[in-house]
């Protein structure tokens, strides 16, 4: 009896065992389960692209055989990913301040490569680099200008580019995300580059009857007045606004330091400070103003507006200037359109008490 | 036998079976635990913190500033007279009106667009989100190209870039035009949204991605944080395209004004 009994001990004691090896087994196959499916709505999930850079400009005047360094902050918001850098030169894409980038892509040239290097030792042109979510790095970009460079201006973009996806097959489109920071440089020996510039363009936007060499007949209305009138109208009303184009004719860049100033005959005169964007060599720009303008709201009469600016804080002075005459348009015809409508509703009532 | 498993869990007190059960429920609950806990963490890398200030080396001088958003009139570091012969350099970072020395950021919400199964003549759209901050800077504009037509990866086989409805309605890369013709087949694009070019006059204005240069489709001159545009990609194949998957690559450009 005793014997049995432990026979049957022993039994329950191997099932026991089998049971917790099954059950250990099992809890390793759901873990292994879990991690596959944790890599794979890895995989699945939305990749996102997410740099950030500072400075987002950098203006250099330096000597020919000189070198000098300038720390960036790049921040990754986005998934981790590995990062190129590249130098490509840009010229002027429009007349707001936008870049059309040269070299691009692989099989366009890219001159004057080595100027630039990173103190980075983990950095340099064209070699990926890893940034980490949420990572914030420092990257030290050296310029070195060889000495026998011409003086003149130099523009180049600095880009961070991550490189698509390419493990996972689809029918559709990988994405690739660059983020660019402009690097103007400007070639001196002495530091006094000469600087050049003319206003191409000032006048008042939006005119009545203003001259237009689109098609119809109401336009070509207006091209007649505007051609009999010796500036341009506005309404009392409207807000005037100004369109100011300015071309550099020398070899290195400037700013414009100055106002626009306007001015009527009956006292009212306001001012607005012109934003110093950068015009670069040969090349034509629209320029902002940089606070908001501060015209009264009702304007009447002739109004002159004169814009004055240096070319740089110590460069020479251009200036030009525009008229116009502010009438309220709007509201005189509001009130003959009532007078015509009251008249009209009297000659009426007129005739038909007569009747 | 079926008491020897009443036994077995009548008896399931002992030590070591009640350990490994522990950990292995233990384990499956961190885990489970885990996948829940890291899926809203991986979601929120879209919202960034670019709008933190870091500063660079910035080699200018102070000065007052004119308005909250600008200040006009500073003088740099290294203007006086022979500086610039001693250091042989004079460097200026950032934009000398904009107040915030926050960075040029830019963001794509999602790196990969699938259209997954195509139905011949039924048209199939994806969509992801471009962000850009431009606070630190005056400006900024974004450009979009690819690097081919889509393409079987042995090359064999292309899907060509939407001329749109054609005709009147042909678009061209840098102009959008009404593409709502079932029968016009292609891949195209159409942009939603802040800053974007005004060709794009609704949702049936399509563009083809232009190969080897950039197309701008976002553009503001003006100082802006959180301009967001939507792009949609449209695709459209007829019964005479041969299956398989196709794909090629579409880089934006994200780059300040001077």
């Amino acid at each position: 009896m005793q014997i049995s009994k432990s026979i049957s001990n022993n039994q329950i004691n191997k099932s026991k065992k089998r049971l917790s090896f099954i059950i250990f087994h099992l809890s390793l196959i759901g873990l292994f389960t879990i991690g596959l499916f944790v890599y794979f709505s890895e995989a699945a999930k939305a990749q996102t692209f997410s740099l950030g850079i500072y400075p987002p400009l950098l203006e250099v005047m330096i000597m020919p055989g000189k070198s000098v360094t300038q720390d960036y902050q790049l921040s990754n918001s986005g998934d981790e990913t590995e990062i190129t850098a590249q130098i490509v030169k840009f010229k002027p894409a429009d007349e707001l301040g936008n870049v059309s980038l040269r070299g691009l892509t692989s099989d366009e040239v890219r001159p004057h490569q080595g100027w630039f290097s990173f103190e980075n030792a983990e950095i340099a042109l064209g070699k990926p680099f890893l940034l980490k979510t949420g990572e914030k790095k420092q990257i030290i970009l050296k310029v070195k200008i060889p000495e026998e460079t011409a003086e003149d201006d130099y523009y180049f973009t600095l880009l961070f580019s991550t490189q698509p996806i390419s493990k996972i097959a689809l029918l559709g489109t990988k994405q690739a995300g660059v983020i660019g920071s402009n690097i103007l440089i400007t070639v001196s020996k002495d530091g006094q580059p000469v600087k050049k510039g003319e206003i191409v363009e000032f006048r008042l936007l939006d005119c009545y009857f203003e001259p237009s060499e689109k098609q119809g007949s109401s336009r070509r209305l207006g091209s007649y007045i505007a051609k009999l009138l010796p500036f341009c109208l506005i309404d009392s009303f409207d807000k005037p606004e100004f369109l100011l184009r300015v071309k550099n004719t020398g070899r290195a860049f400037w700013k414009p330091f100055g106002k626009l100033k306007t001015e009527g005959l009956l006292g009212q005169k306001w001012e607005q400070d012109l934003r110093p964007d950068n015009i670069l060599a040969d090349s034509i720009r629209q320029i902002n103003l940089a606070t908001p303008s501060a015209s009264p709201s009702f304007l009447i009469g002739p109004y002159r507006a004169s814009v004055e600016f240096k070319l740089d804080e110590d460069g020479p002075q251009v200036a030009a200037q525009t008229s116009f005459l502010a009438l309220p348009f709007k509201a005189i015809f509001a009130l003959l359109t009532i007078v015509l409508l009251v008249v009209t509703i009297k000659s009426v009532i007129k005739k038909r008490s007569k009747r | 036998m079926r008491a020897d498993f009443k036994q077995i869990f009548a008896d399931i007190t002992d030590k070591s079976f009640r350990t490994i059960l522990k950990l292995s429920v233990v384990s499956v609950l961190i885990c489970v635990l885990s996948v829940l806990i890291c899926a809203p963490v991986v979601a929120e890398n879209v919202s960034s913190d670019n709008y933190q200030i870091q500063m660079g080396n910035v080699n200018m001088g102070a000065g007052v500033p004119a308005s909250t958003s600008y200040r006009i009139g500073l003088t740099g570091g290294q203007n006086a007279p022979g500086l610039y012969s001693s250091t042989g350099y004079r460097v200026k970072a950032g934009f000398w009106y904009v107040l915030d020395r926050i960075p040029f950021a830019f963001t794509i919400s999602d790196l990969t667009i699938d259209f997954g199964t195509l139905t011949a003549g039924t048209p199939s759209t994806q969509t992801n989100i471009l962000s850009v901050s431009a606070g630190g800077a005056g400006g900024y504009q974004v450009t979009a190209s690819e690097s081919a037509t889509l393409a079987t990866t042995a090359g064999t086989a292309t899907i060509p870039d939407t001329s749109c409805d054609g005709g009147a309605n042909t678009c061209t890369a840098t102009l959008a035009k009404p593409w709502t013709d079932n029968t016009k087949y292609g891949f195209g694009y159409n942009m939603f949204g802040n800053d974007i070019t005004t060709d794009f006059i609704d949702s049936t204005y399509f563009r083809p991605f232009p190969i080897g240069y950039g197309a701008t489709i976002m553009q503001n001159s003006e100082v802006g944080r959180n301009r967001t545009a939507t792009v949609t990609y449209k695709i459209n194949v007829s019964g005479s395209q041969t299956a398989g998957n196709y794909e090629n690559y579409v880089i934006f450009v994200a780059t300040p004004t001077y």
